[in-house]
């Protein structure tokens, strides 16, 4: 039921219209009634009066009295670091010395904050542009790439897509916490990625179970996923170091 | 029907009940009642949201907290809580969640609602999460003053927390703080 309630909530309007219409057909067969339990439960925010089956008896009645106080997708449920594996293979995080090599210093000294590109060819190739679900600003060419990884998003896991925001891209300044390394942001070649409007948290070896479905398709398009980072960082994708390469 | 089984084929529903992570428990939070303000859950939406909490102390319930008991760590004015600090909502059987921020006459202005899932930063308005900003890196800057404003708010709960003599949850906010500090590389 845990999973079930949630994992209805990440459905659209016509998911649910569609769903609702094939459980009409079934007519009580299979769990029909249970999934339809489940279902008015996401839609209305409310307990319906009886329980179908077991659901009582086994307590899932009481997980679906949860879900009612804190209603959220499954999408940004988390999940832990170490029952993942394959990702990043054959990709590795772009060194400050790699992105100073091929696209120049973004500027002369770095804080903790935001702040302008000074270098000026750097800046000629800084753009914002409507990548899919949201507007970014970054380097021409991560940004054409952030558009083709969106569109596979938009095709391969639309529940995703529909509820894919942005925490930023652009952002010149030293990575959290260090006086010395640059933030690959600096450059414009990274991302990071709300789910629902929820950041993953930094740090915590877990990770959204959205960003974990969309990460095949950014390691697919040579971008290295934060989750790799010795701190982990699930909600950080970054242009990889051969893909920055040929930018 | 195809269409959102397709979709839904990406959810591996049964693994991954098997890989979901057990979410620690948190020491509880003991404050003197000048602080702390405690209400039920809201049943209606009035006009002025300012209904949680005692009288003399009221404050906005975060919206996507429909249900649970809320509490206050932080001070007062005028009625409502106002300054820097921490929204502590309880509800049976689940993590506690917390809104990190700077209230200002009862009303959440700015700052980060902590869940098992994550977190939600940024400017709030009637309780909720403000729409993001059309400019990215304007957006980007905001969650950094967001994350910001939160960890001063879990630094304040420490301190006021440490006075009364609570050395667990002092260090529980103070660890807090410097989480929050630590998020948007």
């Amino acid at each position: 039921m845990y999973e079930m309630l949630r994992s209805l909530k990440a459905l659209d309007a016509t998911d649910i219209m569609q769903l609702q219409t094939a459980l009409t057909a079934l007519g009580g067969a299979v769990d029909g009634p249970r999934i339809l339990y489940a279902l008015t439960v996401v839609t209305t925010k409310t307990i319906p009066p009886t329980a179908p089956g077991d659901l009582e008896a086994t307590g899932q009645v009481r997980v679906a009295h949860a879900f009612v106080t804190r209603p959220t997708s499954i999408l940004i449920e988390s999940i832990p670091k170490a029952s993942l594996t394959g990702y990043n293979t054959g990709l590795t995080s772009a060194s400050n010395s790699t992105m100073t090599t091929r696209l120049g210093a973004p500027r002369a000294t770095y804080s903790q904050d935001c702040e302008a590109v000074t270098n000026k060819t750097l800046a000629r190739r800084i753009v914002t542009r409507n990548v899919g679900p949201f507007s970014a600003t970054g380097l021409d060419s991560a940004i054409a790439s952030l558009t083709a990884i969106m569109t596979t998003i938009q095709a391969d896991q639309r529940l995703v897509y529909r509820v894919l925001g942005t925490a930023g891209m652009h952002c010149a300044r030293n990575v959290r916490g260090s006086t010395t390394s640059i933030s690959n942001h600096s450059w414009g070649t990274a991302i990071d990625l709300t789910v629902d409007r929820v950041l993953d948290a930094r740090g915590d070896s877990k990770v959204q179970f959205g960003l974990h479905l969309i990460s095949t398709i950014f390691n697919a398009a040579g971008w290295y996923w934060g989750v790799g980072f010795p701190t982990e960082d699930a909600q950080h994708f970054e242009g990889g170091s051969a893909l920055v390469g040929g930018w | 029907m195809g269409t959102w089984l397709s979709s839904f084929a990406c959810i591996p529903l049964l693994a991954f009940a098997a890989c979901r992570a057990e979410v620690p428990a948190t020491p509880s939070t003991k404050v003197g009642p000048e602080t702390t303000a405690v209400a039920p859950a809201l049943s209606d939406q009035p006009s002025d949201r300012r209904t949680a909490g005692q009288p003399g102390c009221r404050f906005e319930r975060p919206e996507v907290w429909a249900a649970g008991t809320v509490s206050w760590i932080g001070n007062c004015r005028n009625g409502f809580a106002d300054d820097s600090g921490v929204i502590v909502m309880v509800v049976k059987d689940a993590e506690p969640e917390r809104f990190y921020g700077h209230v200002q006459d009862g009303h959440l202005r700015v700052g980060v609602l902590q869940s098992p899932n994550g977190f939600m930063a940024g400017t709030w308005v009637n309780g909720a999460l403000a729409a993001a900003l059309a400019d990215d890196v304007a957006q980007r800057n905001a969650l950094i003053a967001a994350f910001r404003v939160a960890a001063n708010a879990a630094t304040s709960a420490s301190n006021s927390l440490a006075k009364k003599g609570d050395a667990t949850a002092s260090r529980y906010y103070a660890k807090q703080a410097k989480l929050l500090h630590e998020q948007i590389d």
